[in-house]
């Protein structure tokens, strides 16, 4: 009943092992630090946007299934201004490069795709046929 | 140079927000409708929204980190 979760879960430990071939990068090819530099706190920054965009949805689901109204919004300003401080702390402050901060911040986005769509197919083929007997 | 700048921070931001805005606005819509119609399935709704809604966020994060550059710039 309770997937996100587990999904959250899998999400972080991808994240965490892009950040671990991004320190790998960052040792082994010292001409490309910016690049990896860059990279590192896009994943960062991107891991932390699942975080609260998780936290905002349980809140949500809470509220909606106790019948509540939800007091707070759902965030995007937050997460919008993380994926903002991870750019300008990368480029500005660290001088990184902003392409590498930009494919870090969707790494977490991309692996919950990737990961919902494995869920989706894993549940189809273990329930080829609805009750009716159509397929999926 | 400077307000060719600002117009395309606008416009990159402007139109990123405007497609996040409705995509996240129906996604949570249906959600919250899902959950309040069949509270047992709110793992599975909120799962699915979670999917949804970071794919939609994912543009307009980045174009607003490419509109405050181009400002900066």
């Amino acid at each position: 009943m309770d997937e996100l979760p587990a999904l959250l879960k899998r999400v972080s430990r991808i994240a965490f092992f892009f950040l671990s071939m991004g320190c790998l990068g960052w040792v082994i090819l010292p001409g490309y630090k910016p690049v990896f530099g860059g990279f590192l706190i896009g994943v960062i920054g991107g891991l932390a946007i699942s975080w609260h965009l998780a936290w905002k949805l349980v809140r949500l689901g809470d509220a909606a299934a106790a019948g509540r109204k939800p007091r707070s919004g759902l965030g995007f300003l937050t997460r919008a201004c993380i994926g903002l401080l991870a750019g300008v702390v990368s480029v500005r402050t660290l001088e990184f490069d902003l392409a590498a901060t930009a494919a870090g911040l969707i790494v977490p986005s991309m692996a919950t795709l990737l990961l919902g769509i494995i869920a989706r197919r894993r549940l189809s083929d273990g329930h080829p046929t609805d009750e009716r007997g159509e397929k999926h | 140079m400077e307000i060719y700048a600002l117009l395309a921070a606008a416009i990159v931001f402007g139109l990123g927000a405007l497609g996040a805005g409705i995509g996240n606005g129906l996604i949570f819509s249906k959600t919250v409708e899902g959950i309040s119609r069949q509270p047992e399935l709110r793992g599975a709704l909120q799962t699915t929204a979670f999917i949804g809604v970071g794919l939609v966020e994912a543009l307009p994060i980045i174009s607003l980190v490419l509109a405050f550059i181009f400002m900066a710039s």
